[in-house]
């Protein structure tokens, strides 16, 4: 199994709505794609990338996302189906297929992953 | 006593507090549930186990009630089923389930996830059970606070498993350091009072 990195940029991200973002994110994803979102994700979005992870799982192909989010300062709100930037502290978040993915080191400033396939990957 | 707090307490002081009980898979949700429960005179709210995702609907208890001083509050429990990003059933296969039981039980976990993330907007206090033999760096914690946090609804961050060697409560509280935090074993029901004192400071 290969697995490729992609590096999306936040001009990227900006030009779709919230929906359309994780939308994105989990076809990649699915893709068998680690990507490194510079715009980040809301705390909304994360809790919608896991409830449209959580609608997708297949079992065989499929068994969910690892994501790893640096945008920890002050929570921001954004209209779910509206394009808005985001501030500019927004920091990046990494998602990757979970089949793919071994964390190695997981701490508030650094984190570690290795892609090693796994059974259902 | 901080403003949020007097603000939940003046609009719900004459009906059930909605307390629920987020975190991650096995962070010890429904052992510290069925903890408050029986303290309060109720029996469990649900089976523990060690086989993950056991619990996979949110389960409610109503009418709790905690006296403290003179002073009661009334409560539905919310235990709500752990979050996470993966579900797996070949994980519990490993603990012994057949593999038909497993896809099964996968299944309900998934919608499980969901119903809770749905749940989050309809709970008044929110329990972060957290671990604290594991980082609390881990991802669905974040993710959980910060969604509780858009919505404006307070919650008590538990660093639960102290009974354990690897328990690192410190840490937990250096990470949140701006929450509230009670370090307790539900297990063992280790300074579960602590917890009855901060909701009791609610008051």
């Amino acid at each position: 199994m290969k697995y490729y990195v992609d590096f999306i940029t936040k001009k990227a991200t900006d030009r779709l709505t919230a929906f359309e973002k994780i939308k994105m994110i989990i076809r990649l994803v699915r893709q068998n794609r680690v990507l490194i979102i510079e715009s980040g994700l809301t705390s909304e979005e994360q809790a919608e990338l896991i409830k449209q992870t959580m609608m997708v799982i297949d079992f065989d192909n499929f068994i969910g996302v690892e994501f790893f989010n640096w945008n920890r300062g002050p929570t921001e709100s954004r209209r779910f189906f509206k394009k808005l930037p985001q501030s500019n502290d927004a920091k990046y978040t990494v998602v990757a297929p979970s089949a793919a993915v071994q964390v190695i080191e997981n701490s508030e400033d650094l984190l570690s992953i290795e892609l090693e396939p796994k059974s259902a990957g | 006593m901080s403003s949020w707090i007097s603000k939940i307490l003046s609009r719900k002081r004459k009906k059930d507090i909605r307390l629920a009980f987020y975190g991650e898979v096995n962070a010890g949700k429904t052992t510290l549930a069925n903890r408050i429960a029986n303290d309060l005179g109720h029996e469990d709210l649900g089976p523990v186990s060690e086989i993950p995702h056991e619990t996979r609907k949110v389960v409610k208890l109503e009418n709790a009630r905690l006296k403290k001083d003179g002073y009661e509050l009334n409560f539905t429990l919310m235990d709500m089923p752990g979050i996470a990003t993966t579900v797996d059933y070949r994980n519990f296969v490993k603990f012994g389930l057949t593999e038909s039981e497993a896809i099964q039980r996968a299944k309900e976990a998934t919608k499980g996830i969901l119903e809770a993330i749905k749940m989050i907007d309809q709970v008044d206090v929110a329990l972060i059970i957290l671990d604290s033999t594991k980082t609390p760096f881990e991802q669905v914690n974040l993710t959980i606070i910060g969604n509780l946090q858009l919505q404006k609804i307070p919650i008590i961050i538990i660093a639960n498993k102290t009974d354990l060697p690897d328990s690192r409560p410190e840490l937990v509280r250096q990470t949140f350091s701006d929450q509230r935090i009670v370090a307790v074993s539900a297990k063992t029901g280790d300074n579960v009072s602590a917890l009855y004192e901060a909701i009791k400071k609610m008051s």
